[in-house]
Parts: C-alpha cells; sequence; structure tokens
C-alpha cells in the first residue's frame, strides 16, 4: 500500500515538471522560480535592452491599457527581440528617433514543422511606456476611467532624465492614440505569403500558421495578463488598426486564441 | 572658417546621401527585374546570403518568384519607393508603396524593408512590420 502511494505521488511530481501549466499543483511547484510574476500560465524572459535616452517616450499607468495588439514581425522565426530592439533603435528620425523596442511583448516559436527557435516569451517595453506598434496616428475612443486618467495629467511624456509633461497631440476629436490604451504582442516570424512586398514571406504551395502550440503561448500570455490586469479584456490585431498585412494568417486563429485562453479562466472580446 | 567647414560638411553629407540613393533607386530597380521579370540571375546582386539561406536556400527562393502569377506581379509592379539611412548603424529602412488599384484596403500597404551593405554594396536583408 504504501509503494503505491509512493508511486503515486512520484508520478504526480514528474507530471508537474512536464507540463507546469496544467493543473494547480503545478503551478505551486512553478511559482517561486520569478516571486514577481504570477507563473501560473508561461514563463517570461526579461532583457536589458538598448535604449535610446535621446527619444521622447511617455508614461501611462498600466490601467489605461484595455487591449492586447498582436504583431508578426516579418522578420525570420529566429530572430531575436534583442534584434527587433536594435532595428527599432535605429528607426524615426533624428529629430524624433524610437526609444527602444516598440512591443510590450515578444513571443519566438517555431514554424509548422520546425524545431527552432526554442518557444520563448521575452519582455519587451515596459507595460508603463506607450508603445510604438498600432499606428502612430491612429485614435480611438476612451472609456471614462481612461477620460479621468488623461484628464488628471497621469499620462505625461518626455525624455530619459528629462522633465515629464501632458502631450496634448495625444488627444485628437475626443480620442486618444491607440498606442496608449494597448500593449503590442508581438510572434517573431512572418505568417504572409511570399510577394513582391513581402519577401520573408511562405510559399504559396506550403502556407504558414501559427502551430497549436504558439496559438497556445499567445493564449496563456494574454490570460496571465489579464489576470494582473483585469482592465485588459481585448484582444485586436495590428491590421484593426490601419491597412497592414501584418499579423498574417496569425489574424485567422483569434478566435481559437480568445477559446483557449477561456480555457485558462479569460474572458477576451 | 567656420562658414567653410559647415559647407564642406553639407557638401559631403548630400554627396553621400546622392550615392546611397543612387545605389538604392539601381537595387530596387533589380529588384523589380527579379520580382516582375524573373530575371533570376540577379538575386546574388539583390540578396544578402543571409536572406537567401533564410529563405531556404537560393533554389526554393527561385520556386517562390516563379510561383507569383502574372496578375499578381502586374499589380505587385505598381510600388514607390522611399529610404531612410538608420540612426545608428549602417542600415537603411526602404519603404515600399504598394500604389495597386485593385488591391483591397488590408492589401494595400507600405513594406519596410531592410538594406543592408554586403561586400559594399546594398543588398535587401529581408522585411519588417511597419509599426509607430
Amino acid at each position: 500500500m504504501f509503494k503505491f502511494f509512493l508511486i503515486l505521488i512520484s508520478s504526480s511530481l514528474a507530471f508537474a515538471q512536464d507540463c507546469y501549466h496544467c493543473g494547480p499543483l503545478a503551478q505551486t511547484y512553478t511559482q517561486p522560480q520569478v516571486p514577481e510574476w504570477p507563473i501560473e500560465y508561461t514563463e517570461i524572459e526579461k532583457i536589458n535592452y538598448a535604449r535610446n535616452p535621446q527619444a521622447s517616450f511617455c508614461k501611462r499607468p498600466i490601467e489605461m491599457v484595455d487591449t492586447i495588439v498582436l504583431h508578426q514581425s516579418e522578420t525570420p522565426s529566429t530572430d531575436t527581440p534583442q534584434r527587433i530592439n536594435e532595428f527599432h533603435l535605429d528607426r524615426g528620425t533624428a529629430a524624433d528617433p524610437w526609444y527602444m523596442i516598440a512591443y510590450s511583448y515578444a513571443i519566438n516559436s517555431p514554424y509548422p514543422g520546425a524545431t527552432s527557435p526554442r518557444m520563448r516569451v521575452t519582455e519587451g517595453r515596459p507595460l508603463d511606456i506607450v508603445g510604438a506598434h498600432a499606428g502612430s496616428n491612429v485614435f480611438v475612443p476612451m472609456d471614462s476611467e481612461q477620460q479621468k486618467m488623461y484628464d488628471d495629467g497621469k499620462i505625461t511624456c518626455g525624455k530619459e532624465n528629462g522633465e515629464f509633461k501632458v502631450d496634448p497631440t495625444l488627444i485628437k476629436n475626443g480620442k486618444i492614440k491607440a498606442n496608449v490604451t494597448t500593449i503590442g504582442l508581438v510572434v517573431i516570424g512572418n505568417y504572409s505569403p511570399f510577394s513582391k512586398t513581402n519577401p520573408n514571406g511562405y510559399s504559396k504551395k506550403n502556407p504558414r500558421y501559427p502551430t497549436k502550440a504558439t496559438q497556445d503561448q499567445i493564449a496563456r500570455m494574454s490570460c496571465q495578463l489579464q489576470k494582473k490586469h483585469p482592465r485588459m479584456k481585448n484582444i485586436k490585431w495590428h491590421n484593426y488598426y490601419h491597412a497592414t498585412s501584418c499579423p498574417g494568417t496569425i489574424q485567422q486563429y483569434i478566435g481559437r486564441i480568445k477559446a483557449l485562453a477561456r480555457n485558462y479562466g479569460c474572458e477576451f472580446n | 572658417m567656420r562658414v567653410q567647414l559647415i559647407l564642406t560638411f553639407i557638401f559631403i553629407s548630400f554627396n553621400s546621401f546622392a550615392t546611397d540613393d543612387k545605389s538604392m533607386q539601381d537595387l530596387f530597380r533589380k529588384y523589380d527585374s527579379v520580382m516582375d521579370n524573373k530575371k533570376i540571375e540577379l538575386i546574388d546582386e539583390v540578396f544578402t546570403q543571409k536572406f537567401i539561406k533564410e529563405s531556404g536556400g537560393k533554389e526554393e527562393l527561385i520556386e517562390k518568384i516563379k510561383e507569383l502569377s502574372p496578375s499578381a506581379e502586374k499589380a505587385a509592379a505598381k510600388t514607390k519607393m522611399s529610404w531612410k539611412k538608420g540612426l545608428k548603424s549602417e542600415i537603411y529602412f526602404a519603404t515600399v508603396k504598394d500604389l495597386s488599384q485593385n488591391k483591397s484596403k488590408k492589401e494595400n500597404h507600405e513594406s519596410e524593408f531592410i538594406v543592408l551593405k554586403e561586400d559594399g554594396k546594398l543588398k535587401i536583408d529581408g522585411t519588417i512590420s511597419d509599426g509607430n
């Protein structure tokens, strides 16, 4: 009898190690590893990114964010968030350069049938810094709480070590820049067909879709964000905001990603 | 003396821009030839070796170029290119605007090409999602 219990306990622990996001036992097992983040669904790697101290950026309360916007990087899937950061540090103009990587999170995942890169989520631009991903000329309506935060001067812009002030250009006709109320979640890779304007794309004979594991990773990451920041109730995609091929075939799986997130106890519009 | 220095700097900058601009226009003319007219012999002059490798090798890239249907090719030919040098590195971002009239709003967009110098020549190293 004692032997039976011993086998039962050891097999439960083995299950927990293989599948830490599957059950309450596993959650307890992984949680202490990164105490500042509740590792209920996925682990997030952190990088000390280079930033451009000459660049202006805006700060916001995280409560301002209600939407996760899905992107594809359009680069090869093997690219790293550091490389995306380097590209973004080169973007903009001398008068208005970019501060750092435009997205808040980056997901590396292999294409269907591939084994690399290793599936992982990396933190990008901190959540309390307004991103640069949805389109700087896109404005969206605010709810009363967001309006109050703006009216209270909670969203301020400036440079590192400089003074931060309210920027009236963030508002137009009562709407606010979409970047202020959203965060960017980028899947590193190119999920659009090969064309003259997309030479990194997939062959039409072999269409490329996000794998189930990639969909699941997006769902778990989104759910984890919602658990910590309950105001994040929407999942949108880049070309919801303006004409672009981003995020390619990932867009076809938004409904499924939301359904997966529901399985983890999250509800997204 | 200071004015002379400033004028020299402006002259050098303008000259460098003009050289880069000519090289960039040449590169995208060749790119048009590869994509529109299937001049696949120009592939090595147009793309970096890294890009070719990441595309699955030269043969796979040629296969993809040949797959472009005549109608898509005709529509895609209507593009407009502008470019900007990176702020920190020896990198160029070329914006290719698709001017095709028969495309849906979703497809009618700008693409950002990454252009690098390989063996002293400008070559396309891939694309990156438009953001901002």
